[in-house]
């Protein structure tokens, strides 16, 4: 780690819109895109028709044609699905890791400098394996992640970093496009203490666009009969009904109107109708019960009454949302203040996180964050249970167990004359599981073989030490006692769980891709522009013309920022003034 | 060491928990988990135990008084393996009296009051139990247990029977929720259906044991025993073998398991047939009758069992020859009367020698007021037609025959004797053939 780092980045990758934050000279902010101004970038990816590269808002306009663009790549994170662009499949962390870039990009554009090290944030209740492929889009996008940080908790420090003398329980509220999480916090003393997180992986904004969209199209077929609606024109409805979910927020009624929306027989027809914020309203209310049922949960696992709570933080763009707002002060008794920015406090923390972990904030002034397990780990062992034997889950941490933590367990092998035993890792998100079916296989083991009988006739005892620290590397060391005989297995987070071909392969692709980058591109034309003129002349005479072009295909082919923007300089400014 | 949690927070054990708390947040800023994570975790476990009121009590406890409670608690176990329930309460009433949240020893008090059979106290403890750890499968396991075996006791009549059963299978219903691969407490529900003769209930409960697991192997013979047990109950004879079948395809290729199933089958159509013989119930020789069969199937090569079933079957042969001949007009009654009897002679039927001596004088003094071509027919009759019966005493029978020839015989020779005179003397001397004591 470079302590003389003045900058600390950390990173918001979301299923809406993605920020990058840097901490310098004890301040945190958020980096605007160069063109569009605005922090916030739309996590949208598409290709247009020559084949170019589109990231954020240049995206907009071409994301929902099929095959050209993907919009919340997160909810996908993890899963085995891949995405087509054009005529070539991607993993979710390759798109992912296109986004990242374009952040990364952004950020070393506005501070000059080459950025490695950041802190990336995901949701408090994301599996592990889409933790795994956040990572592994962190290093596809060339950046080295320090820490991953839930981002309830990293809200909560860009809360705490300003109001470090407040003694309060905190709730945060993070109800973003894809995810929704609640938090339970304790501030005392400038540290934050996470008590419990507790969330529902599969609600967010998007589940309100779709509830958008039934009911505008429910309205249209009201007026139109046997209207039918293109797949098309069915795509472009998801931004509509995005900016109709907007305008809501603040307006009572909104008329959406899109010229040539439909046909009915066989006419064309426009899609004109007005949605009341009742009418929504009215729509959105089975997902704002299952947001109801998330907060009773994480109030009922530390047995708190709302009325502990001191302060709500409402965080993600689902939180404008008026009706969002009011069950959050129905459900606390107390209105949530705008004590946070909700879209850009998660990206705020994170870069807190990562000046906190470089060492940029001073002791007295900086918070101390406690975090807890997202998930539980244990193994499975047989048990004589009413009579029979079965195969259960024995967990060895618990879901929302304050990290670091270690533990140690005493088993025993089934008979003395057992010579090899397997230890195997499974993952449990409800802290629930009681059989390894209700788990998930983390396809860790670890296996003792060649055990000499026991002397004695008993069984081994075998014993279990575990330990989960607070990078979320859980390491497990199995010894049968009175013997050599051992085993450690590590559940490790580190991309090394990407095939290594798989990643080679994902490189070469994000690559080719990358290479479309109007950026990227934009350095193309000038460099073809000096090699078409290098070879009209004798070689004695193409220095130092030739070095400054090489120097910057090797910026260009390192991802150096500093060194593409120095050189890419040089070069323009000597063709410039060799009259090119 | 003692007291390590409270020096590692840096407070006195008296330490009210406002002041836990603060010592906990002062040392986290102190020893962060980033900077500190060996003395974090230690701080955190420390607080974990002391902030949680129910956990420190247990660690006070433990620290002012583990030594004797260690003393208790063994002192406790011997008295329960020995079954001295009186003393083991009263030691197990010691230790919670030192240590109040101490759920293993209270759970063991509730056992004690159970086998002592102190119901209402039993119910009180585990009712306390379930309410602080409703998520303990093994508190509402032993809740059920007080009623139920409370109810067990109670006699079919009693109001309170119904009520207890239904109280024991509401705790066992949460203990299937909590742990839905434990098959003891859906055996348990379907034990309290069978009392109350509910077999449609009992088998549900039965097959919801033997998937409880998810798969039907070998350890769920028990649970498919105790199905033959509900199929015996219910007079569904014939599902007792079609059962037993179901076990021997589960049973592992060994012989020691395959005479296990034959034992415990072949004590269970013993008792049967032992119960049917108190009760004079003949029908229960078929039960008898399916359980040795498949005790015979599961060890064919056991001469104990197989002389048992070959017994068992020739009594059930011998019944359903008996519903027939009663039926039968062409045999004079007081054979059939014999008929009776020595079925249950065979069943060890009588109370005394002299109680049988008296019916059985009385019934060949019957039998030979008839004339002898009569009972002379109406025997070979028996022989041809009933071997099943005549199998079950064929010397008596034979004896008769012979007796009869034998007075033909000598009546012809001139020696004229009354007919119902020698009555007696075959009588007499047919004793032989009985059974007696």
């Amino acid at each position: 780690m470079d302590m003389n780092k003045n900058y600390a980045i950390g990173i918001d990758l979301g299923t809406s819109t993605s920020e990058i934050c840097v901490y310098r000279n004890d301040e945190p902010f958020p980096i605007g895109d160069p063109n569009w101004r605005s922090p916030i970038v739309p996590s949208l990816i598409a290709i247009n028709k020559k084949g170019e590269l589109l990231i954020g808002e240049e995206a907009r306009g071409l994301v929902d044609v099929s095959g050209q663009g993907i919009r919340e790549i997160k909810r996908k994170m993890g899963t085995g699905e891949t995405i087509k662009l054009l005529d070539r499949e991607y993993r979710p962390e390759e798109v992912s890791a296109l986004i990242l870039r374009k952040l990364k990009e952004n950020a070393e554009e506005a501070l000059g400098i080459t950025i490695e090290e950041v802190v990336l944030s995901v949701p408090a209740n994301f599996p592990d394996a889409a933790r795994q492929a956040t990572l592994n889009a962190g290093e596809l996008a060339g950046l080295k992640i320090m820490r991953l940080i839930n981002e309830p908790t990293a809200a909560a420090l860009a809360f705490g970093i300003k109001n470090i003398g407040v003694e309060e329980q905190l709730a945060i509220f993070d109800f973003g496009g894809g995810t929704l999480d609640i938090t339970i916090l304790e501030m005392v003393a400038g540290v934050l203490d996470v008590r419990c997180s507790f969330g529902n992986p599969q609600l967010g904004g998007k589940d309100f666009d779709e509830a958008m969209m039934t009911l505008l199209l429910q309205k249209l077929e009201a007026v139109n009969p046997g209207v039918e609606i293109s797949d098309i024109a069915y795509r472009a409805l998801k931004e509509v009904a995005e900016k109709t979910k907007k305008a809501l927020s603040t307006d009572s009624f909104h008329r959406v109107r899109v010229p040539y929306f439909a046909t009915c027989n066989g006419k064309s027809i426009d899609l004109d109708v007005e949605v009341t914020r009742a009418e929504f309203e009215m729509a959105i209310a089975p997902l704002l019960e299952q947001a109801r049922e998330c907060i009773r949960q994480a109030l009922a696992a530390r047995q708190l009454r709302p009325s502990a709570i001191d302060r709500i933080l409402l965080v993600g763009g689902t939180t404008y949302i008026p009706a969002v707002r009011e069950l959050v002060t129905e459900m606390f008794g107390k209105e949530p203040k705008a004590d946070v920015n909700p879209d850009l406090a998660v990206g705020i923390g994170a870069a807190i996180q990562a000046a906190l972990a470089q060492g940029l904030i001073n002791e007295e002034s900086g918070v101390i964050l406690t975090d807890v397990a997202p998930f539980g780990l244990g193994i499975d062992i047989v048990t004589r249970i009413g009579g029979q034997y079965i195969l259960t889950y024995e967990p060895l941490i618990q879901p929302n167990t304050t990290i670091p933590y270690s533990t140690k367990k005493t088993y025993r092998l089934l008979h003395a004359e057992q010579e090899q035993v397997e230890i195997r890792l499974y993952q449990d998100n409800t802290g629930k599981a009681k059989l390894p079916s209700e788990t998930i296989y983390t396809g860790i083991s670890g296996e003792i073989i060649d055990i000499p009988p026991a002397a004695d006739g008993n069984a081994y005892p075998i014993e279990v030490e575990f330990s989960y620290d607070i990078n979320g590397i859980a390491k497990l060391k199995a010894t049968i006692s009175g013997t050599s005989k051992s085993i450690e297995i590590t559940y490790d987070r580190s991309p090394q769980r990407m095939d290594v071909q798989d990643k080679f392969n994902a490189t070469a692709r994000i690559k080719d891709l990358w290479k479309q980058n109007a950026r990227a591109k934009q350095y193309e034309a000038v460099i073809n522009k000096a090699e078409r003129f290098l070879s009209t002349i004798p070689p004695q005479e193409r220095e130092p013309l030739s070095q400054i072009a090489i120097d910057l295909k090797v910026a260009l082919a390192t991802d150096n920022v500093e060194q593409i923007e120095k050189w890419g300089n040089i070069l323009v400014d000597t063709m410039f003034e060799m009259g090119l | 060491m003692v007291y390590e949690l409270y020096q590692t927070l840096e407070v006195s054990p008296q330490a009210e928990l406002e002041e836990i708390r603060r010592s906990y947040y002062r040392l986290v800023r102190k020893y962060s988990p980033e900077r500190h994570p060996e003395r974090f975790q230690v701080i955190r476990e420390a607080y974990e135990t002391l902030s949680d009121k129910q956990a420190r009590q247990n660690y006070d406890a433990l620290q002012k008084y583990g030594d004797e409670i260690q003393v208790l608690i063994e002192q406790a176990e011997a008295c329960m393996s020995e079954e001295k329930w009186t003393m083991a309460i009263d030691l197990l009433k010691r230790i919670l009296t030192l240590a109040p949240g101490a759920d293993a020893a209270r759970n063991r008090l509730g056992i004690c009051y159970i086998h002592s059979k102190n119901w209402d106290f039993a119910v009180k403890v585990f009712r306390a139990l379930t309410k602080i750890n409703p998520h303990v499968p093994l508190y509402w396991l032993n809740f059920g247990y007080a009623y139920k075996q409370q109810a067990d006791i109670l006699d079919n009549e009693d109001y309170r029977r119904g009520q207890l059963y239904h109280q024991a299978r509401e705790c066992f219903q949460v203990c299937t929720k909590l742990e839905s691969f434990n098959p003891e407490p859906y055996v348990e529900i379907a034990r309290t259906y069978l009392e109350e003769s509910n077999y449609a209930e009992s088998l549900v409960w039965s097959e919801r044991a033997i998937g409880a697991d998810g798969k039907t192997d070998f350890q769920d013979f028990d649970t498919l025993f105790f199905i033959c047990i509900i199929y015996w109950r219910s007079g569904e004879f014939a599902h007792i073998d079609r059962t037993a079948q179901r076990i021997i395809s589960l049973l592992p290729a060994n012989d020691d398991a395959r005479k296990y199933a034959a034992a415990r089958f072949f004590n269970m159509g013993l008792d049967i047939f032992k119960f049917g013989v108190k009760q004079v119930n003949y029908s229960l020789f078929r039960a008898a009758s399916k359980f040795l069969k498949a005790a015979k199937d599961f060890d064919p090569n056991d001469i104990e069992i197989k002389d048992l079933y070959q017994n068992v079957e020739l009594m059930v042969a011998g019944v359903d020859s008996l519903e027939i001949i009663r039926q039968d007009s062409t045999i004079v009654n007081e054979l059939k009367s014999l008929c009776e009897f020595i079925l249950a002679d065979r069943c060890y039927y009588f109370e005394s020698d002299e109680e049988k001596n008296k019916i059985y004088d009385r019934l060949m003094e019957e039998i030979f007021a008839n004339p002898p071509n009569l009972i002379l027919d109406s025997v070979k009759k028996i022989k041809y037609n009933y071997l099943a019966i005549y199998q079950l005493n064929s010397d008596l029978f034979g004896q008769i025959e012979q007796a009869i020839y034998q007075w033909y015989t000598h009546q012809s020779s001139g020696n004229y004797n009354s007919f119902s005179g020698i009555g007696k003397e075959i009588a007499s001397t047919l004793k032989k053939w009985l059974k007696w004591r």
